[in-house]
Order: C-alpha cells, then sequence, then structure tokens
C-alpha cells in the first residue's frame, strides 16, 4: 500500500469541521485550516441560528451549534453535510473550564462540565462519524488536556471530564481505524487565549510556568500547528495517540 | 510552517529505511542533512542521491562520537541508528546480543545526545532532538525482550533530555513506530503466523510504510512542534491504545 504523505501538511481538498471554532483554540486552528487550503465549517454556539457568520477567520461557513443537545447537533452536522458533501476533519475544541476545590464544587459545574467537555464531544463525534464511516474515511481530532495525564489543583470536574475523552477517543481508535477513520486527541498545556491570559496572569500562573520544562505557556498558534500535522496525511498512522502539547509539563 | 533554512540536522542510522527516508523528507524542506552511519559507501550512495553531507562514526565509540561531533554545528538530531538483536524468550536469550543492542540503540543515542546538546547549547539557537524509538518500548511484543528494553531506556533518556534542556530552547522527543516491512524485518515479520496476529491486534491493520514514520520525524523536528518536548509519540495504528 503506498501512501502519499506531503512534506508540507497540505489540507487541500479536505472539509474540516471545527466545534468551539469561534474563539480560542478553534479559532487558531481555523485560521491554520484554511491556510493549509482547507474548507472550514465553524460549529459554535456563539453563532447566531441560521446565520452563518465567519467573522475574522476564514473559515467558509458558520452554523450555530449546542454541543451538549442532540437536536442541535444533528441539524448541524445535517447542515454542513448538505452544503459539503463530505466531512474529512472533525476538530472537537468546544470545551469548558470551571475551576473551584473538589469539596466545594457544585453539580451543576460538575454536570455542565460534563456535558460540553465529554457529552459534546461524544454527541458531534457520533453523528460526524457516521458520514465518515460511510464515505469509509475521516480522523477525528479532540482538544484534551495535559489534565488528562495529570491532577491540576482546583481541577475536578476538568480532569475528569478530559480523562474521559482520551478515553473515549481511544475507543473511536480501536472501533473504527479498521474502516478508514482514526481518533487522536491534542493535550495542551495552558495555551494563552484572551480567556486564559486573564485567568492565568497572576502568581500562581508564574509558578505554574516555572515547572515547565520549556518555561513558558502554549500560544494557540502552536496546538493549530499540531492540529494540522494531524489532520494531514503526514499523520495517518497515527491512531488512538494522546499527543502532549505541554513544553514537558507531564514528564515530571 | 515547516522549513528548516538551511539548518544543520544530524540523522544516524541514515543508510537504513527510515533513516534514508528522514534524509529525504529533510533535504525537501531544507535542512543542511549530515547524513551519518557505519558505512562509507552506503553513505556515498545516499549522499549521491540526496545532496546530503555525510560524517561516519561509530554509535559504540565514545570517542568516535566525540571526535566526530566536537566543535560541529548543530541544530537538529535524528537518533535513528539501531540494532534488532535477537527475537528470544526471557530463558533463551544470549545477553552478549543483550548487550550489544543496548550499546548501540540506548548508549549510542546518549553519546550522540551528550555531544550534539553541547554544541547546540554553545550556539544558543535551540534545538530539536528525536528519538527513533518503538512500540516495543510501549507494549510488551513476544521475542522482544532485548529490544524492548532498550527502546524503553531510550523513552526515558528522552523525557530527562527534555527536562535537562527545556531551558536552552532544546526540545526532546521520541517517535514509537510499529512495524515497517522491510527486506530486513520481512523474515520475521513476513511470517503468516507472526504478521496475521500481530496485524489482527492492530486497529488500522497494516504495516507502516517508511514515509509514514518519517514525516512525524520531521514534524517533531520542526517550529509546528515548538511546545512538544518530552513525549514518546506511538505510530502504530493504535495498537499501543488498546
Amino acid at each position: 500500500m503506498t501512501v502519499q504523505v506531503g512534506y508540507d501538511f497540505s489540507l487541500a481538498d479536505k472539509v474540516a469541521v471545527v466545534t468551539g471554532g469561534a474563539s480560542g483554540i478553534g479559532a487558531a486552528i481555523v485560521d491554520a485550516y484554511a491556510a493549509k487550503g482547507a474548507t472550514v465549517v465553524v460549529l459554535d454556539k456563539a453563532v447566531a441560528a441560521g446565520q452563518p457568520e465567519v467573522g475574522e477567520g476564514r473559515a467558509s461557513a458558520a452554523f450555530n451549534c449546542d454541543v451538549t443537545i442532540e437536536q442541535s447537533v444533528i441539524d448541524a452536522v445535517s447542515a454542513v453535510s448538505a452544503q459539503f458533501g463530505h466531512i474529512d476533519v472533525l476538530v472537537n475544541s468546544a470545551g469548558i473550564a470551571v475551576t473551584g476545590a473538589a469539596e466545594e464544587l457544585t453539580i451543576n459545574d460538575w454536570d455542565q462540565t460534563m456535558a460540553v467537555n465529554l457529552r459534546g464531544a461524544f454527541l458531534i463525534s457520533q453523528h460526524v462519524g457516521r458520514i465518515m464511516l460511510a464515505q469509509g474515511s475521516g480522523t477525528v481530532i479532540s482538544l484534551a488536556s495535559q489534565a488528562a495525564t495529570i491532577a491540576l489543583p482546583g481541577h475536578l470536574a476538568y480532569c475528569a471530564s478530559k480523562f474521559g475523552l482520551v478515553g473515549m477517543t481511544k475507543v473511536l481508535a480501536l472501533e473504527w481505524a479498521g474502516r478508514g477513520v482514526t481518533a487522536n486527541t491534542i493535550s495542551p498545556t495552558v495555551v494563552m487565549t484572551p480567556l486564559a491570559k486573564a485567568l492565568w496572569d497572576n502568581p500562581e500562573g508564574d509558578a505554574l510556568k516555572a515547572q515547565i520544562p520549556t518555561q513558558r505557556f502554549a500560544e494557540p498558534e502552536e496546538i493549530a500547528a499540531v492540529a494540522v500535522f494531524l489532520a494531514s496525511d503526514a499523520a495517518k498512522m497515527i491512531n488512538g495517540v494522546d499527543l502532549l502539547v505541554d513544553g514537558g509539563y507531564t514528564i515530571r | 510552517m515547516i522549513g528548516f533554512n538551511h539548518r544543520p540536522v544530524l540523522v544516524t542510522g541514515a543508510t537504513g529505511v527510515i533513516g534514508a527516508e528522514t534524509v529525504r523528507q529533510l533535504m525537501a524542506v531544507e535542512a543542511d542533512v549530515i547524513a551519518s552511519g557505519r558505512s562509507e559507501e552506503a553513505l556515498g550512495a545516499l549522499a549521491e542521491e540526496t545532496g546530503a553531507r555525510t560524517l561516519p562514526f561509530d554509535l559504540t565509540s565514545e570517542e568516535s562520537v566525540r571526535d566526530a561531533l566536537d566543535g560541529l554545528d548543530i541544530y537538529g538530531v535524528v537518533n535513528c541508528g539501531g540494532f534488532g538483536g535477537e527475537i528470544a524468550t526471557p530463558m533463551d536469550t544470549d545477553l552478549a546480543i543483550f548487550d550489544k543492542v543496548i550499546a548501540i540503540n540506548t548508549r549510542g543515542a546518549l553519546l550522540v545526545t551528550k555531544y550534539a546538546s553541547r554544541s547546540m547549547i554553545r550556539l544558543g539557537w535551540g534545538g530539536s532532538i528525536v528519538n527513533v524509538s518503538s512500540q516495543a518500548s510501549l507494549v510488551a511484543l513476544p521475542g522482544h525482550i532485548s529490544y524492548g528494553a532498550s527502546k524503553a531506556a531510550l523513552d526515558s533518556i528522552t523525557r530527562v533530555s527534555a527536562l535537562e534542556l527545556g531551558k536552552y530552547n532544546i526540545r526532546v522527543n521520541a517517535v514509537n513506530p510499529t512495524v515497517v516491512m522491510t527486506p530486513m524485518s520481512a523474515w520475521y515479520w513476513g511470517r503468516d503466523d507472526i504478521g496475521g496476529p500481530f496485524l489482527e491486534r492492530m486497529p488500522l491493520g497494516r504495516w507502516a510504510t517508511e514515509a509514514e514514520i518519517a514525516a512525524p520525524i520531521v514534524f517533531l523536528l520542526s517550529d509546528a512542534a515548538s511546545m512538544i518536548t518530552g513525549v514518546s509519540l506511538p505510530i502504530d495504528g493504535g495498537y499501543s491504545s488498546r
């Protein structure tokens, strides 16, 4: 079997769906994918219903989607399928972080975290996965976290949801690879989105940074570059992997 | 995103199947490749084909590695020199072969890391090292008693080196490939009773091509992986994830 591997990680002719693509890491992935020639579709709660809005990015289309609600997912995936015919790459980037001491965390915090980070990723992966299995090709890339490998204080629900996401991905990798669909996770350290800058620009952030072997946090573009690689034909043999992009934080 | 701007990258084991393909892919993204191996003749053929520089040395000799790398300007390293050793049970393994496997796969990679990282720190450019480990370091494979140990130790060297060299902006990672069917591996993996059950256990269910191993190596070497360090990246079709 001959597999063509592009040296420049081209995504030409690929249709990519990015959840949470309106902001943060998702938006950086949208830009990077578009720059590599992909047709990019954003699914995001922040996109007004029925109003394709491509914003500053270079997405070809955007649809309103609440990943926690199955009907919303079905509607959005149907709309993508109707407009573009096939889906080659799914990026699960929609996610939330609610922090607090384990003994204080509310059940609502737990439920909300699980609903977006885990239930949402499952729903989208299942519905997009059915399309990929029918076409016999595709790849699912989910944004997990270094918190899917190690404990972070105050991140009980977040860690649990991201460990779950990695587990889900490994089962997708096992069940679907034989039918042409691979699945992997990307697990960043703190990524300097506007939201994270507000959260970590303090002594706690400095202390965390000091423990990272590269001694800095990641930039959104660095995560997007990894997402480009995993979506490209250069990563055809990579399946069921949790790729840490953490400057070495978890090896210590 | 990918481009090396003629930065010098050393590839050991460059005359092997994975090493040679890595040299080709690095030349395609304009790295200044220094191809290393033991055989000057095989290196000469590779240089003629690809235009890479050559630097023969013996991975098992500290003197040979030191003499070759001392003062050499280096940005990147691919530790691809390896020795398969034997297929043996723990009851029957030949310890002389174990010692040789460790000497090449583990000690050899550490020797190159030792002298290359000194140059990288001296130059202050940062840098990237990729160690070619194996799926055999992540899961137990029958018969791989010494090979698996040599690669698991290499993964550990990868992590400690990543920890120590991070402050110099030098990243150190491993790739952990599954089997590439080559004339050298066919005698074992090409057997129906060995290859068949192996592929059945792998979700993707096929052998890797050398291009599919070289591409992630080039990715990890490049600036596209600028925040990745200390990882062991399986390229195994999902074999080790189940």
